[in-house]
Order: structure tokens, then C-alpha cells, then sequence
């Protein structure tokens, strides 16, 4: 019951505001903020119950010979560790929102969309089998689009909303033709059963044939697909960026904290099985480090305040999954849970800086907000320490986890997260540095007032939760040290080389950074002294623009070939020429019915008689 | 005479007589007010059912409860068809208030001929006699006569009560005729009797062409090509709410018939009749599907639907399994909440657009969010979009067929189902995309809004979880095949 | 064969159909035809020139109260039999009597029906 509420209660939300609350936005938003809050209130009692709640009721929702798609809530460790995250990262959002959404004209839209999204976020977390999986995460994909795209008068939103659902369903096509395969080899796609089934073969020790092991692969790759879609991983990562468009609060829940984890959620979730093809494994953790690598060299040279942290965003979700892919999921959801937190703190308070400011979000255009923005300045400053991973917040904690894996299984990936580590503390300081420190560079700057409580009292909360979250006692770390799924997931040894090394490089980037971006003039300085560099990173490494030139030239060959076929020998031939006969069919059927009573009686009699005749004369 | 079976009949009976003698003799109370109190009451009745399953309970499930010396019996379908006929009574009976003006001096008598024509197929829904099958398809048909021609002022509607009657009563005659053989062949009405002498390894000719007058006698009720000729014209004239009425109790009242008729009294003679429902269902659904590609009216056009359908539910019957009876049972379920649901929008619209014209329709989507959505999702699970009611109850159909072997007849629906989403669409197509003729916004008071917002929800909800549908209408086929 | 026992009555179809056959195949051969003209069309000392069309439209009453005069004649149909049977069956019980005084009930509400609305009123 408890679960099942969890799980509605933001689709009631939707409902009641799309159908009744439409021209009341005051009402739509405390409706969707209350049942946010609520929603986390009874997360948190569902999740201390732990797994005592009472099972929800099974709720078979399709039978067909013996594919069985039930909805049945998942409520073990890994799912109320992230319905943790989700509810009381959405609550806190949401309150936000409240604030930063206050005089939009579309606010009441705004909250029908965050509850869809709450919903269909949950309904991930909750899913007990990959088919309802896709449908909630189709549904999240969905509300994302709705959500980047908010001001869809914005031709760079609209375009950005479009971007993104068509590079997640790049994606998603994968997962599904993946969930396919899962289903035609195992016969189900129930995460239990799979489970049971994973386990049996490994420890029945019959050695599995060549071919089954090659779409065994083919299998996991294509269900990663679906993660790299929607976790922004290489090569489907260039809508994350353009999603920045959307609103702050949006930004926040959906492209840092929730949504885009859902990836390496559903990777952890299905780790059990990743675990036997250890080659899809291998795969998954180099593209994680490369997309964080990647990532983090493009943040260092973004002049857009959030898109330095879409960046950043991609490049932990990338070290995540670089986590999972060597074998730690209990490490990448511990630094999925504590990014929630100090990542969902920076883009609250960047939107705080930006409201400040009256939305300019070009960061050399600021300066000198230290003095007038003090908490929001605190609160980024935690949230920028955390994200560094300097010792001692919760950022430090679980990175150190992660790359403690890395360094006893792979000693390459160790260097690219090590080198990730330095690049994230030195673009942070360059960010905070251009933001904070110096004088005022624009008349906006200038004039910069602190924003309203309903903003601060998150920034606040969640800057706590950004400084502790790491500790023991709080018991995030823990939360899945004895979940069985993981159990197999050897736990890394501690290595003090590595302890050091990695306690030592976020002070290295802090102290490079402050060096370069000590004296912020108007210009990037990285742009004065290695001009190249920074276009190459600026320009992300021209990823849009090789896919904008392969979609623009290799499709355009294509389509125009495509074209013809379809104006000459399809639409001639076939569609008019079906639809031409359909047509002339219709039309002579229709002659039929002349409205003419007494010919209908002929009709009537003359069917009769042939009727008769063929029934029983004829044989 | 086990009088206890007939309950529900006689409650809608004395409901009834109580609406005329009140409407008689207090000519003071306003009409409506009337009218809705008969809306209570049989909704009212049909809680009862629901609740007690006829006073019956869980009874029928055991056993059939025979009366009248195996007139009437009381089963699953029995049951079934009844909770039918009270629920299509209920949409028609709302939607003409809707559809009637505020001074209309027959509302009165227009519920009391709905509440007859539901009689009539509540004791269709038990009959297991002949005689007693004539007597309530009549009773069904003769207010249908009176309610297509009831607009009397309305050329068009007089036109169709006068096609409808006389293409009404040859069908009857061919029908009677039939029975008349099949006495004449088994020397009995009586379903059991009649199903002994079917099962005869070789049957006499005089049943074989009593069933055979008898399925073009049904055929006329269904809307069944080639029997089907009335059905655009009748469909277009009569008004709109006796229109919906048509649409769903006169066709569910016939499949119900047909259901208990083939399976129960002519069950031996399967290799008989199944090739003539196998023709009548391909050319239901030729016809149905191509001739309703050109034309302008919605009433007109679903006229056509209601063929098409037909052909659809056809295809089930001709199936001969559990399966594929039970899907016609789920098919009528989907199939009369969808056509509520347009022809509830059609009543709203048709103060201003009495014949009903498509393109009349363009810009509903921007004057009024609630009935281009109640339309839009009544015309989507018509042609069968998922996850409605109708893309299961079509899925349903096509899997019976395809499991019965019919590889043509499969094709032919398949032809169909894109033919029809054709036409389906492009009254969607104007509705939202066309060029507006009116763009004042249509008031739509709560209780409709409250009303197509449960039938909505209810063709999601049975397309979506058909599950304890499906498995109803399993059940009921099966206790009828097995007896 | 089953069917010689419907002889009789496919003789006495035969016999209907080859009369109506004959009576209107034979008059025209048998019939002594002229050449029409005005004259001999015309009335002539033993009748009137039409006054208007021969089909009047006349009041639609005369079909009300012959459709009623059906409904209230079958009743008697009903009753006839009834009668005959009535006092074996009452030894079975009061049935008999009660379906016949519903069915009565029911005739006498649609004849009130028909009274109240004033349709058995010739104005």
C-alpha cells in the first residue's frame, strides 16, 4: 500500500493538475510541491520500515501464453536506496521551484509536468521487470522532453527538447531490442526469475556454448544502450548539454540527479546478469571512463554557468558507470547517491546565481557574488568541495570508493579517473573563481540580491547533506554492503598509495585553478595562453558538428535516393495505387446503397436466394 | 412457473408502468425531472444485478436455472446480456435528455420505449425457445420503429422509420418463416429439442433452411451484410440518441441471440452454418470498411462502423471456439463504451450540426478540450489503437481466426481494421487540424463531463487490464459450451 | 419423404398462385378490346365526372382507431381460448386466473393510455 502510494500519488497529482488546475498555478504547485513532500515523508517511513513493509499486491497487468508482465514493486536495498534519493532530492526541488517558478506563466504546466516526471522516475525505481522498466522509462523520456523544452517559445529549447528525445531514442531502441533478446533466451524478463536463472548457470558450472555466449554479449551491449542514452554516456551524450535550456529546477532533478542516474541504476539493477559476460563489463567501464575524460575536458572550457555543470554532470555519471563496469555497483550507487545530493546543491544554486542575476548565464559576466549572494555562495562552495573530492565530504568518500576499484582491477582507468579527479577540482575552482571572486563585470552582477527563503532552505539542506552524506552514521555508504546482488562484487582492497594519491589531487586542481583564474579579467585565460586547446575543448571536441555533417551529408545521399523511391515506385505505385483502388472499391460499394427502399429488398431477397441455393442445392 | 427468475424483468416492467401512469395522471411534474428518476431507478436495477447477479447469486454458476419448461433460462450469458441491455439503456436514455429540447413533450415516452426495448432484450438474453425469442426480438424491433421515426417533423428520420420498418418486418417474416421450419423439422420451439435433432448425423433439410432464414432474419438485426442495406440510411436518419440505442443494445441483443442459438441449439450442425457466418463476416467487413471511405456524415459513417463490427464480431462466431465467443463478449463490452462515447459527444454537438457533417466537426479540438477528447478516444478504440479496449478486442478476433484456421477471412479483417482507421482518423484529422466553422467555446455541463470521463476511463481501463474482462467472458462461453 | 406431409398445404399454395395467375392472365385474352377513344371513356348517363384524384388523403384517425380496434380485438383472440381451458387449469392452481388479470392490467394501462391522450376523441 505504502509503495503503491509512493508510486501514484504523483500521477494523481498530474491528473488533478492537467485536468482541473490548468488556470490555477498557485493551487497546481502546492498541489505538486504537497504531494512531493508527502510523497518523501512516506518514502522515508516505507524505507525505515525497510524490507518488513508488506508486500504490495501483485497486479498482473498482461498474460499471453507465458509472458507474464506483473507490477510488482521491487522494495529491495538498491530500490530504497534511490527512492531515498528520488523523493527527497524531488521534495526538496520542488519546494525550490516553488520559488523559482514563482511568476512564470506557465508555472502550473511546470508542476503537472515535475509530478508526470516524479511518477515515472518512481516507476523505474519500482519496476520488478524490464518491460515495465521501458514503459516508465519511455514515460521519463517523455517528461523530459516536456521539461527542456518548457519554454518551447524558446527556438534553442524546442530545438534542445527535440535533440534530446531523439538521441534517448537512439537509445532506447537498443534497450528494447535488447529486452527482446533478454526475453527470447531467457523466456522472461522478470528481474527475480533472471536472477534465480544467473545464479543456477553459474553455479551449475555447464560452460556455456560459443554462440550463446556472442548473444549473451550482443544482449548486454544492447540493453547498455539504453543506459548510455539515457545517462548521457559516448557517443549519445550531445543532448545533455542542450538540455540545460530547460529551466533550472529541471536541470537540477532531472539532469543531475534523477533522471540521468536512472542509467546506472538500471545498470546496478541488472548487474547480477552483467556479471557473467564479463567482456560486455570491460566495455561498459571504458566507455564510463571515457565519457569522463571526455566530459570533464569540455567543462573546462564552457563559459555558461550550467553547462559547465551539465559537463560535470556527465563526467561523474561517466566515472558511475566506469564504477559498474569494473565491478563495483555498491561503489557507483553510493557516489551516485552523494552526486545527487552536492550536484543537485550546485545547480539549485546556480539557479539562485542566475535569478540573482535575471538569468545571464555567462559566467565571465559575473563576479564579486561572494559579498552579495553569501549562502548562495556557501552553499556552492560545499557543493563545489564535495564534487572536487577534497577529503573530508561525502564527494571524496564515494569517488575514492569507486577509484579504489579501479585501481585494483584496472591501473589504466585508475590514471583516467585520477586525471578526471584533478580536471573536476580545477574546472570547479575556475568556475567558482569567475563567479564569486573579483569584481562585478556587468551591470546584472552589480546589482545582484540575495534570492527569496522558499530557494535558500534546500540550498541549505542539501549543503548539509553534500558536506555528510559520506560519513558512516548517516548510513548511505552502507546501504548496500549487504545487498546480495553485490555480494558477488569483491570488495577492493584499501591501497594507502592510492589513498594518497587520490586525497592529493583535489588540492593539486584547486591550487592549478586558482593559479590560471586568480585575476578574472573578461576573457577565459585558458583562451590567452593555449588558444587551440580551448577551442578544441570549447568546441567539445566537434561532436555535434561530425554528427550534424553525418546526418546532413550521409543522410541527405541516402534520402535523396530514398526520396525518389518513395515518390516514384511507393507513392505511385503503392500508396496511391492502394488507396486509389481502396478508393474506387468504396465508391463502388457505395453505389450499393442507393438509398432506394426497394432495391434494398431486391438486394435483401436476391442474398437469400443465392444464400439457399448455394447451402442446399448445391450439394 | 418459477415467477422469482423473472425479477429484474419485472422490475423494469413495473418501472415502466409506474412512468406512464405518474407521466398520465401528474402532468405538472416536469418531464426531465421524470426521466432522470427512471435514469435512477434503473440504475438502480442494475446495481441489484450487479450485486445479486439476479437474485440469483453465484447460483447460475453451478447450474443453469430453468423456467417455463426451459423457456427461459438464467445463465452467465443470460446474466450478461441483461447487465447489456441495462447499460446501453442507460447511455441512450442519457444522452436523449441531452439530445431533447427543454420543452419536449415526449421525453416521457421516448425512456418508457427505451425501457422496452431493454425488456425486450433482457428476456432475448434468457430465451431458449422459439417463440419466446420472436416475442422479445420483436418487442426489441417494434420501438425501434417508433424511435427512428419518432423526429416526426424531420423528413429524414420519417424516411428512415419507414425503411427501417418494412426492411424490419420481411427480415421479421424471413425469420418467422424459418422458425416455422424448424417446428415443421424437429416438431418443437424449444432450443433442447431443437439441439437433438441437429446433432443427427445427417439433419433434415427443412432445419438446415429454417437456420438458414433464420441467420438472414438475424442478420438484419445485426447489420450483417448482405443483410445489412438499411443500416447507413436508418443510422443516418433516426435521431442521434436512438441512433447510439441502435448501435448498441439492437446489435448486442443480436449477437447475444446468435451466441446462444449457434452454440446451444444448432452446436451439431457446425459444419453447416460456419461457412454462411464465415461470408457474412468477410463481407460485413468489405462492406463496412469501403463504404465508409467517402462519406461526409458522422452518423452516416458510423453506420458503416456498425457493419464493420459486425464483420469483426463475426469473426469470432465463426471461430467456433471458447476463445473466440468469449472475444465476442469483450468485443461488445469495448464496442459499447466506445460508441457512448461518440455518440454522447454527437448528441452535445447536434444543436448546431443536426446532420452531422465531418467537416463540421473541424476545430472541436480548440472549443471544447473535454468532448474532442471523449471523441477522440471513442474513435480511437473503434478503429483499435492500443492499449484501448478496442485494439484488444480486435487482437482477440484476429487470434480466434487465426487459430480456427480462416487465413483469408483473417486477411480480410486485417484489410478492414486499416481500411476503417482511415476514416477513423479523419474525423480526428478534423477535429484538430481542420478549419473551424464555429469557434464559440460549447458549454458542457458537469454531470456529461463527469459521465465521458468514466466512459473513457473505462475503455482505458478494459483495453488496459483485460484481463478480469477476458476472463469473465471466457468463463460464461465456457459453462455454455459445456452444457 | 418429410415432405408429402406438407402436401396439402403445398397444394392449396399451388392452387392460390395458378388462380391469381389465371385472374390476370385470362381476362386480358378473353376480354373483347376496341380501340379506345374519349368518348367512350367518358361518363356517360350512369355517372358523375370525377370531382378530384381517386386517391383522397383522409384523415389519419381512420388508421388510429383501426389500429386500436386490432389491438383491442386480439385480446379477445387471447381471451377465446383461455375460457375454454380456464376451468380444467384453475384445478391447478390460481395461476390461470393471475396471468390473465396481468394481462388484462397491462392492456387496461395502455388503454388509459390511449384515453388520457385523447385519441379515442374524434375532434
Amino acid at each position: 500500500m505504502l509503495l503503491w502510494l509512493i508510486l501514484l500519488l504523483p500521477l494523481a497529482s498530474f491528473a488533478v493538475i492537467g485536468l482541473f488546475l490548468l488556470n490555477r498555478p498557485r493551487l497546481a504547485s502546492m498541489v505538486s510541491a504537497g504531494t512531493a513532500v508527502t510523497t518523501a515523508i512516506l518514502a522515508l517511513a516505507a524505507i525505515w520500515k525497510g524490507n518488513s513493509v508488506e508486500p504490495a499486491a501483485v497486479f498482473s497487468w498482461l498474460r499471453v501464453s507465458h509472458l507474464r508482465i506483473d507490477f510488482t514493486p521491487e522494495w529491495d536495498r538498491l530500490a530504497q536506496l534511490m527512492t531515498f534519493v528520488v523523493t527527497f532530492v524531488g521534495a526538496l526541488i520542488h519546494v525550490y521551484s516553488l520559488g523559482y517558478m514563482k511568476n512564470d506563466a506557465g508555472k502550473a504546466r511546470f508542476f503537472a509536468y515535475m509530478s508526470l516526471f516524479m511518477f515515472s522516475m518512481q516507476g523505474i525505481v519500482l519496476a520488478g521487470n524490464f518491460v515495465v522498466m521501458f514503459v516508465f522509462w519511455e514515460l521519463v523520456g517523455l517528461s523530459s522532453y516536456l521539461l527542456i523544452g518548457f519554454w518551447y517559445e524558446k527556438p534553442g529549447a524546442a530545438e534542445a527538447g527535440k535533440k534530446a528525445l531523439l538521441v534517448n531514442k537512439l537509445g532506447d531502441f537498443g534497450f528494447m531490442v535488447g529486452i527482446l533478446m533478454v526475453w527470447s533466451i531467457f523466456q522472461t524478463v522478470d528481474f527475480q526469475r533472471l536472477g534465480e536463472m544467473a545464479w543456477l548457470s553459474v553455479t551449475g558450472g555447464n560452460e556455456m556454448s560459443a554462440e550463446l555466449k556472442s548473444w549473451l554479449m550482443l544482449m548486454g551491449l544492447l540493453l547498455f544502450c539504453g543506459v548510455a542514452g539515457k545517462s548521457a554516456q559516448l557517443p549519445l551524450h550531445v543532448w545533455l548539454p542542450d538540455a540545460m535550456e530547460g529551466p533550472t529546477p529541471v536541470s537540477a532533478l532531472i539532469h543531475a540527479a534523477t533522471m540521468v542516474a536512472a542509467g546506472v541504476y538500471m545498470l546496478c539493477r541488472i548487474f547480477f546478469f552483467l556479471a557473467w559476460i564479463p567482456d560486455v563489463l570491460t566495455v561498459i567501464a571504458w566507455v564510463g571512463g571515457a565519457t569522463a575524460l571526455f566530459a570533464a575536458l569540455c567543462a573546462v572550457a564552457q563559459d555558461d554557468i550550467k553547462r559547465v555543470l551539465a559537463y560535470s554532470t556527465m563526467s561523474q555519471l561517466g566515472l558511475m558507470v566506469m564504477g559498474v563496469g569494473l565491478g563495483g555497483p555498491a561503489p557507483a550507487m553510493f557516489h551516485l547517491t552523494t552526486h545527487a545530493f552536492f550536484k543537485a546543491l550546485l545547480f539549485l544554486a546556480a539557479g539562485s546565481v542566475l535569478v540573482a542575476l535575471h538569468h545571464e548565464q555567462n559566467i565571465w559576466r559575473m563576479g564579486g557574488l561572494r559579498a552579495k549572494l553569501p549562502v548562495t555562495f556557501l552553499a556552492f562552495l560545499a557543493g563545489m568541495l564535495a564534487l572536487s573530492g577534497v577529503p573530508g565530504l561525502s564527494g571524496f568518500f564515494s569517488k575514492d570508493e569507486i577509484l579504489m576499484v579501479a585501481f585494483a582491477r584496472d591501473k589504466v582507468l585508475f590514471g583516467v579517473g585520477t586525471a578526471v579527479s584533478f580536471l573536476t577540482a580545477f574546472y570547479m575552482t575556475r568556475l567558482m573563481a569567475a563567479v564569486f571572486a573579483g569584481r562585478a563585470r556587468s551591470e546584472a552582477a552589480d546589482h545582484a540580491r540575495e534570492t527569496p527563503a522558499v530557494m535558500l532552505m534546500p540550498l541549505v539542506i542539501l549543503a548539509l547533506l553534500s558536506v555528510a552524506a559520506g560519513y558512516s552514521f548517516l548510513g548511505v555508504k552502507d546501504a548496500l554492503r549487504d545487498f546480495a546482488g553485490f555480494a558477488s562484487a569483491a570488495q577492493a582492497g584499501h591501497s594507502p598509495l592510492a589513498f594518497w594519491i587520490l586525497a592529493g589531487v583535489p588540492f593539486a586542481g584547486i591550487a592549478a585553478g586558482w593559479l590560471m583564474y586568480r585575476d578574472v579579467s573578461r576573457n577565459d585565460a585558458l583562451a590567452c595562453r593555449a588558444p587551440l586547446l580551448h577551442r578544441l575543448l570549447a568546441g567539445r571536441l566537434w561532436f555535434d558538428e561530425l554528427y550534424d555533417a553525418l546526418v546532413r551529408h550521409g543522410q541527405g545521399g541516402l534520402t535523396t535516393v530514398l526520396n525518389w523511391f518513395d515518390t516514384w515506385v511507393v507513392d505511385c505505385c503503392g500508396v496511391k495505387g492502394v488507396s486509389l483502388s481502396t478508393m474506387c472499391l468504396g465508391n463502388l460499394l457505395r453505389c450499393f446503397h442507393s438509398g432506394n427502399l426497394q432495391t434494398y429488398l431486391i438486394y435483401l431477397s436476391l442474398a437469400l436466394v443465392i444464400l439457399i441455393f448455394w447451402k442446399l442445392a448445391l450439394f | 412457473m418459477e415467477i422469482h427468475l423473472l425479477k429484474s424483468e419485472m422490475a423494469v416492467a413495473l418501472l415502466m408502468g409506474w412512468l406512464l401512469l405518474v407521466d398520465l395522471f401528474m402532468p405538472r411534474i416536469p418531464k426531465r425531472y421524470l426521466a432522470r428518476t427512471a435514469v435512477v431507478f434503473l440504475l438502480g436495477i442494475t446495481g441489484w444485478l450487479v450485486w445479486t447477479g439476479a437474485g440469483v447469486g453465484e447460483r447460475w454458476m453451478e447450474g443453469v436455472l430453468v423456467g417455463g419448461g426451459g423457456m427461459f433460462v438464467l445463465d452467465g450469458l443470460a446474466l450478461w446480456g441483461k447487465e447489456f441491455a441495462f447499460w446501453a439503456a442507460l447511455f441512450a436514455m442519457v444522452a436523449g435528455m441531452r439530445f431533447a429540447g427543454k420543452d419536449d413533450d415526449h421525453l416521457v415516452e421516448r425512456v418508457f420505449l427505451q425501457l422496452a426495448a431493454c425488456l425486450g432484450m433482457m428476456l432475448l438474453a434468457s430465451a431458449s425457445h422459439f417463440a419466446l425469442v420472436f416475442v422479445a426480438l420483436e418487442l426489441v424491433t417494434v420501438v425501434f420503429y417508433v424511435l427512428v421515426a419518432s423526429r416526426r417533423h424531420d423528413g429524414l428520420s420519417v424516411e428512415a422509420g419507414v425503411k427501417y420498418l418494412i426492411y424490419g418486418a420481411m427480415s421479421s417474416g424471413v425469420m418467422l418463416y424459418g422458425m416455422a421450419l424448424v417446428y415443421g423439422a424437429t416438431g418443437s420451439l424449444g432450443f433442447a429439442e431443437t439441439a437433438r435433432v441437429a446433432a443427427q448425423p445427417t439433419p433434415p433439410m427443412l432445419l438446415k433452411m429454417g437456420l438458414l432464414l433464420m441467420l438472414a432474419g438475424l442478420g438484419f438485426k445485426l447489420a450483417a451484410a448482405p443483410f445489412h442495406w438499411w443500416a447507413p440510411d436508418v443510422y443516418e436518419g433516426a435521431p442521434t440518441p436512438v441512433t447510439a440505442f441502435l448501435a448498441t443494445l439492437s446489435k448486442g441483443a443480436g449477437f447475444v441471440l446468435l451466441v446462444r442459438m449457434l452454440t446451444v441449439a444448432f452446436g451439431g450442425m457446425k459444419e453447416f452454418w460456419l461457412p454462411v457466418i464465415g461470408v457474412m463476416a468477410g463481407l460485413s467487413l468489405l462492406f463496412g470498411s469501403l463504404g465508409g471511405i467517402s462519406q461526409t456524415s458522422l452518423k452516416r459513417l458510423m453506420g458503416y462502423s456498425s457493419v464493420a463490427h459486425t464483420g469483426f464480431m463475426l469473426l469470432g462466431v465463426a471461430a467456433v471456439s471458447c476463445a473466440g465467443l468469449g472475444g465476442v463478449l469483450y468485443y461488445l463490452t469495448g464496442y459499447l463504451l466506445a460508441n457512448a462515447l461518440v455518440f454522447g459527444v454527437m448528441c452535445e454537438t447536434s444543436g448546431e450540426n443536426p446532420y452531422q457533417e465531418i467537416r463540421e466537426y473541424a476545430g472541436l479540438g480548440a472549443r471544447s478540450r473535454w468532448l474532442a477528447g471523449a471523441l477522440l478516444i471513442g474513435l480511437l478504440s473503434l478503429s483499435g489503437i492500443p492499449p484501448l479496449a478496442g485494439f484488444v478486442a480486435k487482437l482477440l478476433m484476429f487470434k480466434a481466426a487465426w487459430q480456427g484456421g480462416m487465413t483469408v477471412l483473417l486477411g480480410i479483417a486485417l484489410l478492414a481494421a486499416v481500411v476503417s482507421l482511415y476514416y477513423y482518423l479523419n474525423v480526428i484529422r478534423h477535429m484538430y487540424a481542420g478549419e473551424p466553422v464555429l469557434t464559440d467555446g460549447l458549454r458542457v455541463p458537469y454531470g456529461v463531463k463527469l459521465l465521458q470521463g468514466a466512459l473513457a476511463a473505462g475503455v482505458v481501463a478494459v483495453g488496459f487490464f483485460p484481463g478480469p474482462w477476458w476472463d469473465g467472458s471466457l468463463m460464461i462461453v465456457r459453462a455454455l459450451a459445456g452444457r | 419423404m418429410i415432405f408429402a406431409e406438407y402436401l396439402p398445404a403445398a397444394l392449396q399454395a399451388g392452387i392460390a398462385l395458378a388462380f391469381v395467375a389465371a385472374m390476370l392472365i385470362v381476362p386480358p385474352i378473353v376480354a373483347k378490346k376496341g380501340a379506345p377513344n374519349p368518348a367512350k371513356d367518358s361518363a356517360y348517363e350512369c355517372g358523375l365526372p370525377a370531382a378530384q384524384s381517386g386517391r383522397p388523403r383522409f384523415s389519419i384517425k381512420f388508421y388510429l382507431v383501426a389500429i386500436l380496434f386490432v389491438l383491442f380485438d386480439i385480446e379477445v383472440v387471447f381471451l377465446y381460448p383461455w375460457a375454454v381451458v380456464y376451468k380444467e387449469m384453475l384445478r391447478e392452481g390460481l395461476s390461470i386466473l393471475f396471468s390473465m388479470l396481468t394481462f388484462l392490467a397491462i392492456l387496461f394501462l395502455g388503454f388509459l393510455y390511449v384515453w388520457k391522450k385523447g385519441a379515442l376523441d374524434w375532434k
